[in-house]
């Protein structure tokens, strides 16, 4: 009977929690589709006004074009960086080496502003900032260490002898790392490929202070809200939302899905092979 | 011994300043089955490992047919390995994992797929070949390992106690087929387990290891009626081992004091020992008979019954003798017929003098 009661309270808290979470984003969610100009209730009639607004916007597709190609590419150099950190880990004993993992990991720890404004000061020297090029920089350092704690994860769990099996069968250490290691970790790099695309699909602080001119679609948000206040930004947010969420949901099904298929492995392993000597 | 497969001369490996093999010593000949065992720590899947090319040693040469190997790396030789973990790839299918190393030596691709379907039949695996190795059972992953391995002809092959993972009705399975697959290959295999039973089943010479080198080597049985240190016999198991004292000795007998009587038995094997030396002198629990009455035996021991513990087709029997020390007498069904175990009964436990020998005191 406590249980039940303990149980009725457990998921009335975590419904509070996801609303309380939920609740701004699926109000600009209504919004965006309510005609009144203002968000006020009671809402006034259905509307696709907004997003039309939206997509005719030149500068808001300019945005959305630099976010593709921005998030795009710093999810996959931060993929295959991370990636190679993560394997460096796996595969190497070196002193220092848990150094080199915490720094590896760090970038998403330091605030954003900070994090911009170094990006700001250091890529303005190189001749780098105000483009696409700097904040595809800057997102791939940030993006770097979500990779990596997802490649490490997955190196976790595979058989240590398996890329030595590899060598015993004539394969170089680089055959090993094409045919043994990237299959093994091949769904957790789309997974990973995904989620650092998310990441960067709708980073802000850092693509506002080094971008210059080059906006990326949060940029550009802010844009609109500096100007007026316009259910524009109601509609951008939901599809910068919808985006991202797709993105982190398609990552997680791929790793888990991952996971899954690892259980029911092992399982059958088990039955197969009571375990005696 | 030039004709031998695999040499290893004095090959020693150290980590960190602790000798995992120091100075091993062993040649392989071709078409040989040799089963290397000892306690976990002895060194033995570090030899393996190193003839594998999988740990570089540390001093040493280890030779394969008269080549110098101990440089070079493992995907330049043909050594394969059956893991203990079998370490099939789980993302390749059957097929994909036994044509492996021949994809990675660059076979082409006819070649390849012919050879595969030939190994995967040899070993009983036909209509396998596109199955996940995931949908297998443990008998079937482990032919698919050896078909992985043998698929590129090498002349030995290295196995690293790949049956300790399976049930023992399987694993007794198992060894009958690898020793079929051993004998109609015709090349030398290395077996490394910490089984006695699956070693001397199967190996035509054992080699025990202790500490890092050869403990001792030699054909199962002689290795079995004769383990020649302390170490070996009690790394066997069903040994009696009684610390004695070289009372008279000659070419025929040996007469021993020991704290629980006096015993005689057979001279070493090179020849009567110094009277006055101390040595240990092994005693297989199978060879000691047990009695209810005393008198009539050269080698005898009054013993109390302590416990006895039901194998299946044997009974051991621990005994304790005056001065507290036990004693293990293997016996079987027939003689069950003739004695009743009971525990806290006094028996004689007895043994022939050729059924005992003396082995160097450590």
């Amino acid at each position: 009977m406590t249980r039940k009661i303990s149980g009725v309270i457990l998921h009335a808290y975590l419904a509070l929690v996801l609303l309380f979470l939920f609740a701004p984003i699926g109000a600009s969610l209504v919004f965006s589709f309510n005609s009144d100009r203002f968000p006020t209730l009671p809402l006034g009639s259905f509307t696709l006004d907004w997003y039309a607004a939206v997509f005719s916007d030149e500068r808001v597709l300019e945005a959305l074009v630099n976010t593709l190609i921005v998030s795009t590419a710093s999810a996959t150099l931060a993929t295959a960086l991370g990636f190679g950190a993560a394997y460096t880990d796996y595969r190497y004993q070196f002193s220092g080496k848990r150094l080199y993992l915490a720094l590896g990991l760090l970038p998403p720890t330091v605030p954003a502003i900070i994090l911009g404004l170094a990006m700001l000061a250091y890529l303005s020297r190189l001749g780098l900032s105000g483009s696409r090029l700097s904040i595809v920089i800057a997102h791939t350092v940030i993006c770097t260490p979500f990779a990596m704690a997802l490649v490490r994860l997955r190196l976790s769990q595979i058989d240590a002898s398996l890329e030595q099996a590899a060598w015993n069968l004539g394969a170089s250490q680089w055959a090993a790392l094409r045919y043994v290691i990237l299959p093994f970790t091949a769904s957790t790099l789309c997974g990973a490929w995904l989620l650092t695309m998310a990441v960067s699909f709708d980073e802000f602080a850092i693509a506002w202070f080094v971008g210059g001119l080059s906006e990326t679609l949060p940029v550009r948000v802010l844009g609109f809200l500096q100007g007026q206040v316009s259910p524009r930004i109601n509609a951008i947010g939901t599809l910068v939302f919808g985006v991202t969420t797709a993105l982190v949901v398609v990552a997680q099904l791929i790793l888990t899905r991952r996971l899954s298929l690892r259980r029911a492995e092992e399982r059958s392993t088990n039955l197969n092979t009571p375990s005696s000597s | 011994m030039n004709s031998s497969l695999v040499q290893l001369v004095d090959v020693s490996k150290t980590y960190a300043g602790a000798a995992a093999v120091h100075n091993l010593n062993l040649e392989i000949a071709h078409g040989e089955f040799v089963a290397i065992m000892g306690p976990s720590g002895c060194g033995k899947t570090t030899a393996l490992r190193m003839l594998a090319g999988l740990e570089t040693p540390t001093s040493g040469t280890i030779r394969i047919d008269g080549v110098d190997v101990s440089g070079r790396a493992s995907w330049q030789r043909n050594t394969p390995m059956v893991w203990q973990s079998l370490a099939l790839f789980p993302f390749l299918s059957v097929a994909g994992n036994v044509e492996f190393g021949l994809r990675m030596r660059g076979v082409p691709k006819a070649q390849r797929q012919r050879r595969v379907r030939d190994w995967l039949s040899r070993l009983g695996l036909d209509g396998f070949a596109d199955r996940s190795v995931d949908e297998l059972s443990g008998g079937q992953r482990q032919r698919v390992a050896l078909a992985r391995s043998l698929v590129t002809e090498p002349p030995v092959l290295l196995l690293d106690e790949p049956l300790s993972a399976l049930d023992h009705h399987l694993s007794l399975k198992m060894q009958g087929e690898l020793n079929r697959l051993q004998r109609e290959l015709g090349i030398a295999f290395v077996y490394v387990t910490h089984s006695h039973s699956e070693a001397f089943a199967m190996a035509d010479r054992v080699v025990i290891m202790a500490k890092g080198s050869v403990e001792q080597c030699g054909a199962p049985m002689d290795v079995f009626n004769r383990p020649d240190s302390r170490f070996v016999a009690e790394f066997l198991g069903n040994n009696n081992i009684f610390r004695a004292n070289v009372v008279a000795a000659d070419e025929v007998k040996v007469q021993l004091h020991t704290e629980n009587g006096e015993f005689t038995s057979a001279p070493l094997i090179s020849g009567p020992p110094k009277v006055g030396s101390s040595l240990d002198l092994v005693v297989r629990a199978d060879r000691i008979s047990l009695t209810t009455k005393a008198g009539w035996a050269t080698n005898e021991v009054a013993c109390t019954l302590v416990s006895e513990e039901f194998i299946g087709s044997t009974i051991n029997g621990h005994l304790e003798m005056a001065g507290g020390k036990h004693i293990v007498v293997q016996l079987n069904a027939r003689d069950l017929e003739e004695i009743d175990l009971q525990v806290g009964r006094q028996f004689y436990a007895s043994w022939h003098p050729e059924d005992c020998h003396l082995v160097a005191s450590r």
